[in-house]
This record gives C-alpha cells, sequence and structure tokens, in this order.
C-alpha cells in the first residue's frame, strides 16, 4: 500500500494494542475483543465498499474476524497488524466472491455494465457533493470496476498489487481504474 | 480557449496515463499544452483529480449493530487445530491407557458441571489454542525422556479462611473443583510427557504458563477486592481455561 495517508495512533495505543495481538495469537478471547473493536471500523469500511453492500458487508467483516482468529498464530509481526489484517480482510471479501462465483470473469470485462444502475439522486449534484454520494455512487458501480477503483483510490495499493490479488495484468487494472472514475464522475455530475 | 476535437479526443484517450503519470515527456507536453487552452478537459481532469482526493480521505463507516456477538459464538470452539486426523489419533493411544483417560475425564468434566453449574458459575469459555507439531517417529535409538518439564504443582486449594475467605460460600465451592480438577488432570497429562511431540510439549508449556500467570493475577487481585463478581467470574474463567487445555492434552495424539 503507497497512498492512504497516514494514521496517528498514540504509542501507548499501539503498546496496548501490540499487547493485545500477543494475548489473542495465545488464545484470550478477551483481548481479541479489543482487537476487534480496535480494527472494527477500518475492516467493515473496506467490507463494505469493495461489495457495496452494507448487509452482505456485515457478514464478511464477522468472517474477516473470524479467520483473523483462526490464523492469528501465524502472524509473526514482520508487518504491522493492521496491514496484516487488511490483506487478510481483502482476500476474504475476494475469496468470498471466487466462492460465489457471480463475479467471476468480469474484471476485464464490460458485461457487467448491466449491473450499473443509476445513482438515487433526483437533482444535479456539484462534483463536490458530499461524501455520502460519492459512497453511494461508489457502491453502485460494476463489480470489477469498483474493487479496483477501492483498491487502488481508496485502500492505497498498487497496481501491480492488486494485480496480483485480482490475477489481472497492471495495464487491466488501470483500464478498470479510468473507468470506474469516468463512471463516478458522470454519475456524480449528473 | 480554442475547441479542436481531434486534439480533445486525444486528450481523453490519454487522460488515464496522464493521471497515472505514464506518457511519454513528449506525450506529457502535448496533453499540457492542450489542457492550457481546452476548458472543456481542463474541467474533467479537475473532476476526475477530485474523486481521486476525495476518495483518499473517506471517513471509516461503521456497522449499525455490534457484530462481536456473532464472531464470539463461532470463535468458541475448543483447541484447535489438532495435527493429525481424527481416526488416526484414535488408533495411536494404547486402548486400555485411552479408556482409562476418557474415563477420568468424563467424570472430573462431570463433576465439573454438576458443581459449577450449582454454584452459579459462568460457563467456561475456551482460550487456549493449541497447534500440535506433526506427529514424528522417534528413532528407536532416542530414548530420552521427552517429558513435560515438571512445572510447579497446582496450587493447592487454599484452606478455608485464607485466601477464599471472603469469596462467597459458592465462589469457593467452584474454585475448589476447580482446582481438584486441575490437580487430576495435571497428573494425566504429566504422565503423558513422553508420549508428545517436543514441539507441541513447548506449545503446551507456553500455553499453560500464560494461564497460570493469569490464574495467579486474578487471585492477587480478589484478595484485595475478594467481593468483586467481574474477579470471581475472571478466576473462574481462566481455572476453567486451564482444565480444557488440560483435557485436550490429555486427547492429544501420541507421536509413537
Amino acid at each position: 500500500m503507497t497512498a492512504t495517508a497516514t494514521e496517528v495512533v498514540p504509542i501507548t495505543t499501539i503498546d496496548q494494542g501490540s499487547t493485545d495481538v500477543a494475548r489473542a495469537a495465545s488464545g484470550d478471547r478477551r483481548a481479541f475483543e479489543h482487537v476487534y473493536r480496535a480494527h472494527l471500523q477500518h475492516v467493515f469500511s473496506l467490507c463494505v465498499r469493495m461489495t457495496g453492500d452494507r448487509t452482505r458487508a456485515e457478514e464478511l467483516t464477522q468472517d474477516v474476524f473470524v479467520r483473523a482468529w483462526e490464523k492469528l498464530s501465524t502472524f509473526r509481526g514482520e508487518s504491522a497488524f493492521s496491514t496484516w489484517l487488511h490483506r487478510l480482510t481483502v482476500n476474504v471479501v475476494l475469496n468470498e466472491r471466487r466462492v460465489d462465483g457471480r463475479d467471476r470473469g468480469r474484471m476485464v470485462s464490460a458485461d457487467d455494465d448491466d449491473e450499473h444502475d443509476a445513482p438515487a439522486t433526483t437533482s444535479a449534484q456539484p462534483l463536490h457533493a458530499e461524501r455520502m454520494d460519492l459512497e453511494r455512487a461508489i457502491a453502485k458501480l460494476p463489480r470489477g470496476a469498483r474493487r479496483v477503483f477501492v483498491l487502488h483510490d481508496v485502500e492505497g495499493f498498487t497496481h501491480e498489487e492488486i494485480g496480483t490479488m485480482l490475477g489481472v495484468t497492471a495495464g487491466g487494472c488501470k483500464a478498470q481504474l479510468h473507468r470506474a472514475r469516468l463512471l463516478l464522475r458522470e454519475a456524480l455530475t449528473r | 480557449m480554442t475547441y479542436d476535437k481531434h486534439e480533445c479526443d486525444l486528450m481523453c484517450e490519454r487522460l488515464a496515463a496522464y493521471l497515472e503519470g505514464d506518457l511519454a515527456p513528449e506525450e506529457r507536453a502535448a496533453a499540457d499544452a492542450h489542457l492550457a487552452s481546452c476548458a472543456a478537459c481542463r474541467a474533467v481532469l479537475t473532476e476526475l483529480r477530485t474523486i481521486v482526493a476525495q476518495s483518499a480521505s473517506l471517513p471509516p463507516l461503521s456497522p449499525t449493530r455490534d457484530l462481536w456477538a456473532g464472531i464470539e459464538s463461532r470463535i468458541g470452539t475448543h483447541v484447535t487445530p489438532l495435527g493429525a486426523p481424527l481416526a488416526r489419533r484414535a488408533t495411536r493411544r494404547p486402548w486400555p491407557l485411552a479408556i482409562a483417560a476418557a474415563a477420568l475425564i468424563a467424570l472430573t468434566a462431570g463433576t465439573t458441571y454438576l458443581l459449577t453449574a450449582r454454584s452459579g458459575a459462568s460457563p467456561v469459555g475456551t482460550v487456549a489454542v493449541v497447534t500440535p507439531a506433526p506427529v514424528q517417529r522417534r528413532d528407536s535409538a532416542d530414548t530420552t525422556s521427552r517429558a513435560i518439564p515438571q512445572r510447579a504443582a497446582p496450587a493447592p486449594v487454599p484452606p478455608s479462611g485464607v485466601a477464599f475467605v471472603t469469596r462467597g460460600k459458592k465462589d469457593v465451592n467452584a474454585a475448589r473443583v476447580y482446582d481438584r480438577e486441575i490437580s487430576l488432570l495435571d497428573s494425566i497429562v504429566r504422565t503423558r510427557g513422553n508420549e508428545l511431540d517436543p514441539k507441541t510439549v513447548q506449545v503446551i508449556e507456553k500455553n499453560l504458563s500464560i494461564i497460570d500467570s493469569a490464574i495467579a493475577e486474578s487471585r492477587a487481585a480478589l484478595e484485595k477486592d475478594p467481593g468483586s463478581p467481574l474477579l470471581n467470574n475472571r478466576l473462574d474463567n481462566v481455572l476453567g481455561s486451564k482444565v480444557e487445555l488440560l483435557r485436550t492434552i490429555a486427547f492429544l495424539p501420541s507421536q509413537s
């Protein structure tokens, strides 16, 4: 990840977080609840934006933390826990899509245009409209374009990283990103 | 401002690469020259850049409900994963020992349930995770004992009127039951020291050490605030965790 804004976290929070992660890795469920509460918003936000569906995102968020609990013993501390959890979240969401099958083959296909419904705006909106409008517009992007857009422009992954995650070339990733941006512009200026 | 459709179409084609900084220097210079003279293309570029900037600073979102209960119910599964298939494990333990261990464990589990249920102790949560190393056959020449290092014997039940003097009678009963059960299970586990893989023993020791520390901390806290329901509950939970872990160790597959 390269483009996300740096989050300033108090040192005491980091220390407590590290302790909670270590204790959770030893099987302490109370500590794991602390870990959950510390990272809930980030995980849920990613799930919402990747899926465009808050209800599904809640289910996936639970899946992410259950998976994190199961895999905590494999966390070696080589990266920040938040980075590890972030990757895990992306994997859970993408794997869900693969299992689900609805998203298969859509990455470089234009076939998902039929899923691109118009945003529920009834009047012309200035481009600098509230963030909620942007959230709604992101949710209405075709799945393939949405995933690339969220991973790149919201979460800060590079095209190469996204390409690896999604099994596409960096060029294909860039094409999807541009398509997503144009669709968002169209939706927000309509 | 000038409008050149051909130039605008070319700019549109190059917009993605322009935003990504992927244009060659001469192409970028041409694009900059067009943007300087074309308000329409400049507006599109500005709008796209605004979207990119806003997307990078979207605030975090929160679910409409607390998801922890659903997560907690799914991570309640006891010690996992075991390294060997269940069927295989079942054939590895000598039958008489397996039957005796199972009977004893069932007896202690039943006793714990009855007494702690009667005492109103909270359900026992499982906290220990044991990931035993793959079972390895010992070299026939290796007869070195791989016993679990002798840990300190479980803390004896404090005589009434000492550590738990001010805990409620029910709490004292629950704690005694746990101590008694831990003592029984601990004796089983110690006799199994030679049978388990050393790496597994190492993990077990680590987990037991963590739980023993938690027990000691809880008891120390209770001495200062004996009437605290929270501390009493916490002690019951960690004692229960130790019981669960010891039971699991008793059922772990032998390495040979």
